[in-house]
């Protein structure tokens, strides 16, 4: 086991001051202090190799666990043990072994080309010449950034840059690597450059603890997910057991030859009528067979296209916060 | 040896992108060299008016008082161009949240934060403190190789006791986010070092010595150059250790109230 977190909690105090001139000055002698249980015991443990989707919504204390992961922060109560460290107690020897791309926080110098940049990490992972230049190459040529790297970080797009953070966090080659919204605000190429980067590594054997509130990455990367809401664990599994949290459904879209008078059919129900020849539908395929289903739509109205699909994860995601 | 070997790799691998980042504005580069260089000079100029109209600080002729103030320039030359802008580092993390990358690094933070804070803007008030050094050593009695050696080892300890407030400094941040006039306050407690400290009262000599160490900064390295034995030397250098461990101690002690920012 790599991972194991076990009755994991931890209480911030924040102070809560009006917005009136009055509650503005009685708050320089005194400040109401509110007690905000982030996390309220929450366990899991991860296995080497694996790539886990750690969603949640907004203050669901995601960004908390990962801080506590990571050696950032010392948790209220609980046991956290990592690669047989505890993070918050062992963090310099411990934390030569991680690595942590935050989408939101470079690492970058925004001055400097992110080539001199990197010399940094070089000097405080403490890796030798040969390594740091056969990782440096390794790196460049998987992210395709050897054009960029020796341009200043404040001249590169969002998506170069964000490749040139995963190089600055890798070039140690750590085991295991904590990403936090690594995709956010990239287009679709520059997530998918990124997104296979992962995955490379990922095949590679590094383990990966993803957050994220894009869908597609946990969709084209995690195997397992992790769901955290109000400071609790609500969902551990696999993306098809999350898929499956609603039931067994399909969504179905079809075009027809003949105009689709709306069908009645157990565990069917319309979804989109686009128009006379096209319909979205849902199915409960416990209800009633995909096959038999398909078929009676073919018999009855004539099939000119088909598209078969999994019920959107936002959607299930939505019924469990 | 291995520690110090990477540790100076650290500062080697910090000045180097330090210089890197301040020569990537040269016109900014340039107008901060001569502002801190101007700006520093301001003293030395009082004490030049002081001795000018004819008035002086007892017992101190004009060059043994620009002595202690070059050794003050120099001692926070130095502190500012290697070390001191871990206060501004960490305090602009600290605020913004980014903080948190210090904190994954295998290595001190206090020294990835001091070796990241290189600011060769600060040379010019090193270059001027070792000016108004070398004009006032040339006007006093030659010092001996022994008085030599004693300087280096106080200035040692002068550095020590910048260090020190910067580690107060900072680590107040942690707590207190934003704490913006601190540097304030530390400026106008060690600004009583540019002056003798025979000139000030009893009580207050013995606080600049005994209790915070200002007098270190400039004060005690100055006078053993000149050949003197100071009051109270050996009993501020070890005041001087006992504040270094103490500002240690309490960075580490707040550290742990750091909370990070939401996200």
């Amino acid at each position: 086991m790599l991972i194991e977190v076990a009755e994991l909690k931890k209480t911030y105090v924040h102070y809560e001051r009006g917005g009136s001139f009055f509650d503005a000055v009685k708050s320089i002698v005194h400040r109401k202090a509110i007690r905000v249980e982030a996390l309220k015991g929450i366990s899991f443990t991860i296995e080497p190799g694996e790539l886990v989707g750690f969603l949640g919504p907004n203050g669901a204390g995601k960004s908390t666990t990962i801080k506590i992961l990571t050696g950032v922060l010392y948790p209220s109560s609980g046991r956290v043990q990592v690669a047989g460290y505890v993070p918050w107690r062992d963090r310099v020897k411990y934390v030569a072994g991680i690595g942590a791309v935050f989408g939101q926080k470079s690492q970058l110098i925004w001055d400097i080309p992110p080539v001199d940049a990197f010399l940094m990490n070089k000097a405080i992972y403490r890796i030798p010449d040969k390594e740091y230049r056969a990782t440096l190459d390794l790196l460049v040529s998987l992210l395709e950034v050897e054009r960029h790297i020796k341009t200043p970080t404040r001249q590169l797009s969002l998506g170069e840059r964000m490749r040139c953070e995963f190089i600055m966090a890798m070039l140690h080659r750590p085991q295991i690597v904590f990403l936090d919204e690594p995709t956010i605000g990239l287009d679709v190429v520059a997530k998918e450059k990124i997104r296979s980067f992962i995955k490379t590594m990922n095949e590679q054997g590094v383990t990966f603890i993803l957050t994220t509130h894009d869908l597609g990455d946990v969709e084209r990367l995690a195997k397992r997910v992790i769901l955290i809401n109000r400071g609790e664990l609500i969902f551990d599994n696999t993306i098809e057991a999350l898929r499956g949290y609603l039931g067994k459904k399909k969504f179905v879209t079809v075009r027809t030859a003949k105009p689709l008078v709306t069908p009645v059919f157990p565990g069917m129900r319309v979804l989109n009528p686009f128009s006379e020849y096209q319909m979205e539908m849902e199915l409960d395929v416990e209800a009633v067979e995909l096959n038999t289903f398909i078929h009676y739509l073919d018999e009855e109205y004539g099939i000119k296209d088909l598209i078969i699909e999994e019920p959107p994860i936002e959607d299930i995601l939505k019924s469990l916060y | 040896m291995r520690c110090v070997l990477d540790l100076l790799r650290l500062y080697g691998t910090g000045i180097r992108i330090g210089v890197a980042e301040n020569l990537a504005y040269r016109g900014n580069f340039l107008i901060r060299f001569f502002v801190m260089l101007l700006s520093d000079l301001l003293f030395p100029l009082i004490a030049l008016l002081v001795y000018g109209s004819g008035a002086a600080f007892p017992g101190w002729t004009l060059e043994e008082v620009l002595l202690i103030q070059g050794v003050f320039m120099m001692a926070k030359g130095s502190a500012n161009l290697f070390f001191f802008g871990l206060v501004w580092n960490i305090g602009e993390m600290v605020r913004e949240g980014v903080f948190d990358l210090m904190l994954i690094k295998p290595c001190s933070v206090i020294h990835l934060a001091a070796a990241t804070s290189f600011s060769l803007d600060n040379s010019g008030s090193l270059l001027g403190g070792l000016g108004i050094f070398i004009y006032a050593v040339g006007r006093i009695p030659q010092p001996g190789l022994w008085e030599w050696a004693a300087f280096l080892f106080l200035f040692l300890f002068s550095l020590s006791v910048f260090f020190s407030f910067s580690l107060f400094m900072s680590g107040t941040l942690f707590k207190w986010v934003g704490n913006s006039r601190i540097y304030e306050i530390f400026n106008t407690i060690t600004q009583f070092g540019l002056f003798p400290k025979t000139i000030y009262s009893r009580a207050f000599q013995n606080l600049l010595t005994y209790l915070i160490p200002v007098a270190m900064i400039a004060f005690f390295p100055a006078a053993v150059l000149k050949g003197e034995k100071p009051e109270g030397l050996l009993l501020s250098a070890g005041i001087c250790l006992v504040f270094f461990f103490a500002a240690r101690w309490f960075w580490h002690a707040m550290l742990k109230s750091y909370t990070s920012a939401g996200g």
